[in-house]
């Protein structure tokens, strides 16, 4: 062996070795973030079921009360004081108003979907749904004269929000997937067809968003889950008499 | 002896090839895999706070019924008593349901485009929408309160809100709770920036005094004729 070949031997050996040694060292120093990273996931995971089944139960709970109160107030009812049960009407009348109620009622049922991932080169954001385009669809539905609206049972108030972040919406306070539908008692022509016609559904079938629009003869729409104490929904208003 | 070298020579060249190439990739596939679960971790951990407001405030409403249940279980309450808790509960709902003029603390946003470009009805539904996400409690456009079933609709040079033409500058007027009103304030910013890609220029005032109107009662805003009450 010649002294110059020895010499490329000899570097490559060594050349070998720091590879070797780098490569033992970042699986080393990978790996543990890894783990760590896991196990918090596996944490996290876990306490979010925990929660979540508490929440399941604290939802029970006010089920029972809310109907509990409900026989109360009926009782209340069989009273002979007529002033009290005119109050109980206007009661009724404006739970029904503001969404307190689950009601019934003829409408159109909305039912939106992703559009189906064919070719994956494509921007996976023009195959979602958008908040803009529930606003949208919720906007011409108010335009044809809808009287209650939902969206995958969560009652829509002047006041809910409606907050798409990638496959899921957050409405009110609950995190749903696709389908997204939603339901709006009122006219079932006049909403159908205001839909059928609108932009905001002729963009998206465009955009290969499933839309799907039926009329139904009874629709039925949740109530307003109230999760706040009903106070902390107007702490911040003063009532101004005119 | 020097195709023996020659060989040798080749087969450390190719080894410490494979290895390098082999380096690399686990080095790339460790730092996805570290990514991603940074993400998840994250995610988790904005769900996990979301839920666990969640349980609070049912937990809050949960006592609050309770409060309400033992009051109408109480067989020695007067009748004034009761028709006093009554009149509290339907003042709450009236002013819910937007048939109370309210006046708090709030934001005021000014919407006009700029020249000639026209103000569209996304733009305003938009800030209605971002205002609703930093959970403000009423809202009106150019005085015109927003109940569940306001539309806004874009019909030439004006707006229709409420069955009513609305004509630029649209107002958009919010009353937020006090404690979550510096947080509306910072979520109004990304819309702000936005519209202004469209010419439209946005102007979010933080307000004392905010005034927002009772819904119209003359039976064109508000309808229910078509709801039935579900037993």
């Amino acid at each position: 062996m010649s002294n110059k070949s020895k010499g490329i031997v000899f570097v490559a050996c060594i050349v070998l070795g720091m590879v070797i040694t780098m490569q033992f060292r970042t699986i080393i120093s990978a790996r543990q973030p890894n783990v760590i990273g896991e196990s918090s996931v596996q944490k996290l995971t876990d306490e979010l079921e925990q929660i979540r089944s508490e929440g399941l139960k604290l939802q029970e709970q006010l089920q029972r009360i809310e109907k509990e109160i409900e026989e109360a107030e009926r009782r209340l009812s069989n009273d002979s004081n007529p002033t009290i049960n005119e109050l109980l009407r206007r009661k009724n009348e404006l739970e029904l108003i503001s969404g307190f109620l689950d009601v019934k009622g003829r409408g159109v049922v909305v039912t939106l979907n992703d559009a189906p991932a064919r070719d994956p080169d494509m921007d996976p954001n023009e195959l979602i749904i958008h908040d803009g385009d529930i606003a949208a669809v919720l906007n011409e539905l108010k335009a044809a004269g809808a009287q209650a609206i939902s969206i995958n049972d969560e009652r829509i108030l002047a006041t809910s929000k409606q907050i798409c972040a990638g496959p899921t919406i957050l409405i009110n306070r609950n995190r749903y997937p696709v389908p997204y539908i939603i339901k709006a008692i009122g006219d079932p022509d006049l909403l159908y067809q205001a839909l059928e016609e609108s932009e905001a559904v002729v963009i998206m079938r465009l955009y290969n968003i499933r839309v799907d629009i039926k009329k139904e003869d009874e629709i039925l729409i949740p109530k307003f889950k109230a999760y706040k104490n009903i106070d902390s929904m107007i702490s911040g208003m003063e009532v101004i008499e005119k | 002896m020097k195709i023996f070298k020659v060989s040798s020579l080749t087969v450390v060249c190719l080894l410490l090839g494979i290895i390098i190439a082999m380096q690399y990739r686990s080095v790339k596939v460790n730092n996805t895999l570290a990514v991603y679960e940074q993400q998840r971790v994250n995610d988790l951990i904005m769900e996990l706070l979301r839920e666990q407001e969640t349980n609070e405030q049912l937990t809050r409403r949960i006592e609050e019924l309770q409060k309400d249940l033992e009051f109408y279980r109480n067989d020695s309450k007067s009748d004034a008593e009761t028709i006093e808790k009554l009149k509290e509960e339907i003042l709450r709902l009236e002013i819910i349901a937007g048939l109370k003029t309210v006046k708090g603390r709030g934001v005021i946003v000014t919407i006009e485009g700029i020249g000639n470009a026209p103000v569209d009805d996304d733009n305003i539904l938009a800030v209605l929408n971002e205002l609703r996400a930093a959970d403000v409690q009423a809202l009106a456009v150019n005085d015109e309160r927003i109940i569940a079933t306001s539309e806004v609709r874009r019909s030439g040079g004006y707006m229709m809100v409420n069955g009513r033409r609305l004509l630029p500058p649209y107002v958009i007027k919010a009353i937020a709770d006090p404690d979550n009103l510096e947080g509306s304030l910072k979520i109004m910013e990304g819309v702000v920036d936005m519209l202004k890609y469209y010419n439209i220029k946005v102007d979010v005032k933080k307000e004392e005094n905010v005034i927002i109107p009772a819904v119209r009662t003359d039976g064109t805003v508000l309808r229910y004729d078509m709801l039935e009450p579900v037993e």
